[in-house]
């Protein structure tokens, strides 16, 4: 007879984690409807919400952010406390790290909330979070998964679930990513520079950033998918054999895939080529995945008619075979070209997002509160018509952005037959699309609507319900040995989790290694350009208020070598051509962006007067007419803070910058020589009018100090170095 | 492959031999996994599958069967 003994679950710490859940997505939804709403009623926003807090180049982060890590870092926290317990039969180890883990990881959310919206940010995505608030997710996280690995040996079973193994490589996998790109140079509580810089930024922020969506939205997801979605159908997953070889072929090809978002960018061609065949490979296992969730609910599809979870899960695993269908097609680069840059990708990762964490992380939660407050939902209708809002939002959201995106991609590729460009102005493209952005809108409303229906049908079920904090059960003694016979092969390592997670690390450390230690260490692969020189300490400072108002959101500095691009941004022989690995060099950190909501910016240095961006940043709308860029009124109005600038050229040396030794000291001197003779220039320009009566003299001195004139010695920069000047020629 | 990491990769010329590596190196280990899972036993991967249920659930699907 198997000895047994009585232990209790801990259910408060998967309720707090669901409903923190609830919280932060309907937050972050919201404020991605804000932001969507920002590009669809630009004039709104700007005359009557002109306010620098939640402009768009500052939320935007923000929303990725919380839908990111606040939405579903609390989802995989609840459905991972939940049913580790449950697979493992123990008790979280220790209920004091599983407090720390909720109450600090809400902390940090709460960091985040206060300072993107001020404009602290690293600029690098997904990553905007500053030095400290990076330490506190690296403690935070290491909690977690200390927590996690003590109940693992603590427990009661012999074999350890494939959802376990997921989990083990999310937290080794998020645990080296995140150190590793957050690298960065602390100059004040709210400022650093990343270590990297250039294309080397690039190549790590991407490896980062694809394998945040690999092992901060997949993996885990994956683990909660194999063990909800059986629950759920009430049958084992349909081939626990295929389970094995979809998490080693995932975890193994996941982590070559970055460079797919640096194709036609300067990333050595190699890397990319690296990226693209890994990227495709990608489908096999992604699929296997998909088929296997979906394929457990054969002989059950008649359930999934009654039973609204099950719903949810089917949508979500659609969606997800839908996104890793289209994500290998977008990175080959003929595709890539069309949609790069383009609200496409915006299209697909939403498949990804709304599809399939959204709708997962709602059948877990509509299955899971019923279960802790013993009781029924409240009501199964409602949960119905939240079901179909949601359904009906992501496509209404989706559907338009596919649209938009296509068309503009398209749209920056037309030639004449006379080899000009059809949209020449970059504006038309954007105008073009507005229409979409008002329907993708309504798309994001309807999707926040349904979930507010959830809030409403949970607060419900748990009023009526009676929460259970400890659920008793009884498990056996020890652990259970029911094979006599030898040990499998996939025992010996799935059975000593440490020996499993040092596996799970090198598997993924040898696509992490392979594309970036050649990349950091090879000269070659950054070919130096003699007339590449440091920013100057204005340009500096106008680049970090570039960073701080996230203008790297809506404008990219990549040219990439195609005709269509260099007619539009570099079309004559001394414009400098495509974008070389070389001219980024001193980027610390490098500021290519994803998204062109705007125009490119890599070639914007001399195009245009300095008069033009000083009144273009005040009234952009009115300058660009039909621009649906936001004002920034306040650069024209702050003085610019030098208090930092001895201690950034002083950071930038450190980090290999070729400033002469000592000059930082004569750093702020030279700042204030540049700001002059940009105000002069500006003065000089204005009409008379514009003057209300002061002398030019005293208008130079009031508006040099000002913001603007950094913003504006940055943008005059940009592309500089590789432009031929008409006296060097 | 160590030639390039001890040159710091002076040129990218026959650079296309870290990818066909990499390549290689993930094909064999698929190959390897496949082998393996293919070897084990049917009742093993029964029982395997059957680790989030409890006993009332298991029979519960073998009377809905």
């Amino acid at each position: 007879m198997m000895e047994v003994q009585t232990i209790k679950y801990d259910n408060t710490i998967v309720k707090n984690f669901a409903f923190a859940t609830l919280l932060w997505a309907i937050v972050g939804m919201t404020v991605g409807l804000i932001a969507a709403l920002q590009l669809a009623f630009p004039d709104f926003f700007n005359d009557y919400l002109g306010f620098r807090y939640i402009s768009f180049g500052r939320i935007r982060p923000l929303h990725t952010n919380a839908v990111i890590f606040a939405f579903v870092g609390n989802g995989i926290f609840t459905g991972v406390y939940y049913s580790m317990q449950r697979l493992l039969k123990a008790r979280m180890w220790s209920d004091k790290l599983s407090k720390i883990n909720f109450w600090g990881w809400q902390f940090i959310i709460v960091c985040a909330a206060i300072t993107l919206p001020l404009g602290m940010n690293t600029s690098k995505e997904y990553a905007e979070l500053e030095w400290w608030i990076d330490i506190l997710i690296a403690i935070i996280w290491v909690v977690f998964g200390w927590n996690m690995f003590a109940t693992i040996i603590a427990r009661r079973v012999k074999h350890i679930y494939v959802a376990i193994w997921f989990y083990i490589a999310t937290f080794v996998t998020v645990a080296m990513l995140h150190i590793f790109n957050s690298f960065e140079l602390p100059i004040s509580f709210m400022k650093s520079y990343s270590w990297y810089a250039g294309v080397q930024d690039a190549l790590v922020q991407w490896w980062y950033g694809h394998n945040a969506v690999a092992f901060f939205l997949t993996t885990p997801y994956l683990g909660l998918m194999y063990y909800f979605v059986p629950k759920a159908a009430n049958r084992p997953v349909y081939s626990y054999r295929l389970s094995i070889i979809h998490f080693w072929a995932l975890i193994f090809i996941y982590i070559w895939a970055g460079p797919h978002h640096l194709l036609y960018s300067s990333l050595p061609d190699w890397a990319q080529s690296l990226g693209v065949v890994f990227s495709v490979m990608l489908i096999a296992p992604s699929w296997g995945g998909m088929l296997n969730g979906l394929l457990t609910m054969r002989g059950a599809w008649d359930r999934v008619r009654d039973d609204v979870m099950l719903k949810f899960m089917v949508v979500a695993l659609t969606a997800y075979g839908m996104a890793t269908f289209e994500g290998p097609m977008l990175s080959l680069k003929s595709v890539n070209i069309i949609s790069h840059f383009t609200d496409w990708t915006i299209a697909h990762v939403h498949v990804g997002g709304l599809g399939w964490n959204g709708m997962l992380t709602f059948g877990m939660i509509y299955w899971l509160i019923p279960r802790l407050f013993r009781t029924e939902l409240y009501s199964k209708k409602m949960a119905n018509q939240h079901f179909w809002i949601a359904t009906l939002g992501i496509i209404l959201y989706a559907v338009p952005m596919y649209i938009a995106g296509f068309m503009q991609g398209l749209d920056w590729q037309h030639f004449n037959p006379d080899g000009t460009l059809v949209h020449k102005d970059f504006l038309e493209t954007v105008t073009n699309i507005r229409p979409y952005y008002i329907l993708r809108s309504l798309g994001g409303a309807l999707y926040i609507s349904g979930a507010l229906l959830m809030v409403y049908n949970i607060i419900k079920t748990v009023k009526q319900g009676s929460f259970q904090a400890d659920e008793e059960v009884e498990v056996p003694a020890k652990i259970e040995s029911s094979h006599k016979e030898k040990e499998y092969w996939h025992r010996k390592i799935e059975g000593k989790p440490v020996r499993f997670m040092i596996f799970s690390i090198i598997v993924v450390a040898i696509g992490g290694l392979a594309e970036i230690i050649p990349t950091i260490a090879v000269r070659s692969n950054v070919p130096t350009i003699a007339s590449v020189k440091p920013y100057t300490p204005l340009e500096l400072e106008g680049r970090d208020l570039y960073i701080r108002e996230g203008c790297n959101n809506c404008h990219s500095q990549m040219v990439r070598p195609v005709r269509f691009e260099t007619a539009r941004y570099a079309p004559t022989p001394e414009s400098g051509g495509y974008s070389k690995a070389g001219e980024n060099v001193y980027d610390h950190p490098f500021l290519w962006g994803s998204k062109r909501t705007g125009p490119d910016l890599a070639r914007e240095g001399s195009l245009r007067g300095n008069m033009w961006h000083y009144e273009h940043m005040d009234r952009p709308k009115e300058i660009s007419k039909g621009s649906i860029m936001p004002a920034y009124t306040w650069l024209r109005t702050d003085d610019l803070d030098i208090a930092l600038t001895a201690k950034k050229i002083a950071a930038m040396r450190k980090m290999g910058v070729p400033y002469a030794a000592g000059y930082e000291n004569k750093a702020v001197g030279d700042l204030k020589k540049q700001a002059h003779i940009i105000a002069v220039d500006i003065v000089n320009s204005m009409l008379p009018i514009a003057l209300k009566g002061t002398t030019k003299e005293a208008k130079v001195k009031e508006i040099e100090s000002k913001e603007i004139i950094a913003m504006i010695a940055y943008l005059q920069r940009l592309g500089m170095d590789v432009k031929v000047k008409p006296s060097t020629k | 492959m160590l030639r390039y990491i001890k040159h710091h990769l002076a040129s990218e010329q026959g650079v296309e031999f870290y990818g066909m590596f990499s390549l290689l190196i993930f094909v064999l280990f698929f190959i390897f996994v496949l082998i393996r899972i293919t070897k084990m036993k049917k009742s093993t991967i029964e029982e395997l599958g059957q680790l989030p249920f409890s006993i009332e659930d298991i029979n519960n699907q073998k009377e809905n069967l």
